[in-house]
């Protein structure tokens, strides 16, 4: 039976770390990161469960910085 | 073994979502999880779609979204506070083959600009308001907006908005709606991904409403301001949906075109 | 259409000039004594000719954004109202001037201050050669004595205000805007195209065709050291207008003991003052500012020379006798006449206040 899987990026430097991905995640893909920051002190978005992914994009559409990118494959 | 598929699947041709590229690379300067950045989004989205670039000119306001212009990669004019609508108008019709576009905050649209909206919308100018209500002063530090709610505790109602005070919660976007001249009024959000696509696919009806010279569309997105309300971005989200959404309802006032 | 001799108010004569120069948009607010603007060019209905845009805005503040908002397109427009409404319009302006905006405004000032009255006044100039607005800037301000020279001054006004991208007005009084005289209108001047205004105009916000980066319209810059680059800018700028621009008449100066200074209407008033008093053997120059800013001081300072008093004439309790004294440096006494309230005062009473207060004190 055909598998979608999915995966995001995120681009470290625009997020924010503002969680609203991660709550709109339906399949807890992703978290923000505990320890680590960004440039601008953030904890960023990461795939903490990327076999969860299915590439739906609601991260990216709820996204207020736009630095979420959405891949999405059909595995046969 | 799990690593490899990854990479597998990131690549150009499985990309299926990513930032437009009518919004600039830059920092944009809101609060983290500020709603302002999903509309602008979408509005970079939906200019770029729709081959909008060369003829959109977008008008900016006072308020929090004063640097629009640093963010969407077509030409601006920042208006003056409340007179986004005047500026408009007047691009529009010397421009007539244009799509202008008004960006504007609760103060900006139902406070200080009243008259501006209002007369605007009246004449039926073939523009596109967008409308931003968070239902609080942004910018200058989270003070009271017309529109509000009642109780809700700002910089200026510290005990929270009293009718006897401060009157009532202004729905403007009700009084658009009876307007003549407004040929399509929606009232959206930006919470959810369903919302976000509603959204999207109410702003791209505005501007083919403004290109096909049928009048006036205004599209009000209920946001949050969760620096101002002193929540995180996903209570600001709950509370607007508890509290919010019961005085301002989403969904079309008017849609004369369909 | 071709240059034509008529009889017709300074008001009709706005907004005439205006179609013939080719202008592209007029925004406007009815108020008295100047509404025959607005009425004239809805009467002309020249976006049936020439293409240009007529609006009535829903305020004084309304037209004044409009102006700035079609202006930011490159486009030539202008707006018209009387003080009260010029009042309404100074934060419009105060933007334009911080974007570096070419437009037009006309003022056909009346008594003030508040509601005042509508009879004729010049008591606005302070509000339009010291800023008028918030913030260091300065208009170029045009002052007509005549009908002629409020056709004359549309197209002036919106030729400087291109040169040097900075908003002009016309600062006319009652007087001017009612009354009726003969005056010749220009030849049809053709409105630009959108693809002239493109090349003219690189700055304007009208649409990034052909790839080229956005072009941002606005007044605000939080950094410092760049909103002081952009005041440096401005302040070299008003500098080139002073010594570019400066304009004034000349009577009877260089035989002349005393000199008048007035502006617009009253200038002619003073004309008549002045053979008035030749006839008693007072010998009076008048010098005239057209432009009120850049104000003629050079001019002034220099006609002083060896003149044994000035009166500076106004309808108004003594405003643009500051810049006169400015510009004289105490050599010789500068002294004042004006009537309020709608009065006009008649060349006798003029040449009396000159006795009065210079000759015989």
């Amino acid at each position: 039976m055909a598998k979608i899987r999915g995966a995001v990026t995120v681009n470290i430097a625009r997020c924010k770390g503002c969680n609203l991905c991660v709550v709109a995640c339906p399949t807890n893909t992703l978290s923000l990161q505990p320890s680590e920051v960004n440039d601008r002190g953030y904890h960023f978005a990461y795939m903490v469960n990327p076999e969860n992914c299915i590439g739906c994009s609601s991260c990216a559409l709820v996204c207020p910085d736009a630095c979420i990118e959405v891949y999405r494959k059909r595995i046969d | 073994m799990q690593e490899m598929e990854i990479k597998d699947i990131i690549c150009e041709e499985n990309k299926v979502y990513s930032k437009p590229e009518l919004l600039e690379e830059v920092h944009m300067h809101y609060c983290p999880g500020c709603s302002h950045g999903v509309i602008h989004k979408l509005l970079a989205e939906v200019i770029q779609e729709m081959g909008l670039t060369e003829k959109t000119v977008g008008i900016s306001p006072v308020g929090c979204a004063v640097f629009a212009y640093n963010y969407i990669d077509v030409d601006w004019v920042e208006a003056a506070h409340g007179r986004a609508p005047a500026v408009a108008t007047a691009i529009s019709r010397l421009w007539p083959d244009n799509a202008v576009f008004t960006y504007q905050g609760d103060g900006d649209m139902s406070a200080i600009g009243t008259a501006e909206s209002i007369h605007a919308a009246n004449r039926g100018e073939n523009i596109v308001m967008v409308f931003v209500n968070n239902a609080i002063y942004g910018m200058t530090g989270g003070q009271m907006a017309p529109t509000t709610l009642i109780g809700q505790k700002t910089a200026t109602t510290p005990y929270g908005r009293r009718v006897d005070l401060n009157g009532h919660p202004l729905e403007i976007t009700n009084l658009m709606a009876i307007l003549d001249g407004t040929c399509y009024v929606t009232r959206q959000a930006v919470h959810t991904p369903a919302a976000v696509r509603k959204t999207k696919a109410a702003l791209k009806k505005a501007f083919e409403n403004a290109m096909a010279k049928k009048g006036t569309s205004v599209v009000e997105v209920v946001a949050t301001c969760n620096s101002g309300w002193k929540l995180t971005p996903e209570k600001a989200n709950k509370w607007m949906e508890e509290n919010m959404f019961p005085k301002y309802p989403l969904g079309d006032l008017k849609n004369t075109v369909e | 259409m071709k240059e034509e001799v008529r009889l017709m108010k300074g008001n009709e004569a706005i907004a005439h000039a205006a179609i013939r120069y080719g202008c592209d948009g007029y925004f406007g607010y009815p108020i008295t004594p100047q509404s025959e603007v607005l009425e004239t060019l809805e009467e002309l209905m020249p976006w049936e000719t020439t293409g240009m845009v007529v609006l009535q805005a829903e305020s004084e503040v309304a037209a004044i954004n409009m102006v700035y908002g079609a202006a930011s397109t490159g486009k030539a427009v202008m707006t018209s109202s009387s003080s009260p409404g010029v009042s309404l319009k100074q934060e419009g302006i105060s933007y334009m001037a911080g974007a570096s905006l070419p437009a037009l405004v006309l003022n056909v000032m009346r008594g003030g201050p508040g509601l005042g009255t509508i009879q004729p006044s010049q008591a606005d100039y302070f509000q339009a050669t010291k800023g008028g607005g918030h913030g260091d800037y300065h208009l170029i301000v045009l002052a007509p004595s005549t009908v002629q020279e409020m056709v004359d001054f549309v197209g002036l006004g919106f030729d400087l205000a291109f040169k040097y991208r900075n908003p002009a007005m016309i600062l006319a009084d009652g007087i001017v805007g009612q009354m009726m005289e003969k005056v010749v209108l220009p030849e049809q001047r053709k409105r630009r195209t959108e693809e002239e205004i493109r090349e003219q105009c690189p700055w304007a916000a009208n649409g990034r065709v052909n790839g080229r980066k956005r072009n941002v319209i606005t007044s605000l810059e939080l950094e410092s050291s760049k909103m002081e680059e952009i005041n440096n800018m401005l302040q070299a700028r008003y500098r080139e207008i002073e010594n570019n621009e400066t304009r004034w008449e000349e009577i009877d100066v260089k035989d002349a003991d005393y000199l008048m200074v007035a502006f617009g209407s009253v200038a002619r008033i003073c004309d008549k003052a002045r053979e008035l008093a030749a006839e008693k053997g007072i010998k009076v120059g008048i010098i005239r500012p057209i432009t009120l800013w850049p104000f003629p001081t050079k001019a002034i300072e220099e006609a002083a020379k060896g003149k044994k008093g000035i009166l500076v004439v106004e309808l108004n309790a003594g405003q643009m006798i500051e810049d006169v004294r400015l510009s004289v440096h105490d050599s010789l006494p500068v002294e004042h006449f004006g009537r309020m309230g709608g009065i006009i005062p008649s060349p006798e009473e003029v040449v009396n206040a000159l006795e009065e207060k210079i000759i015989n004190k």
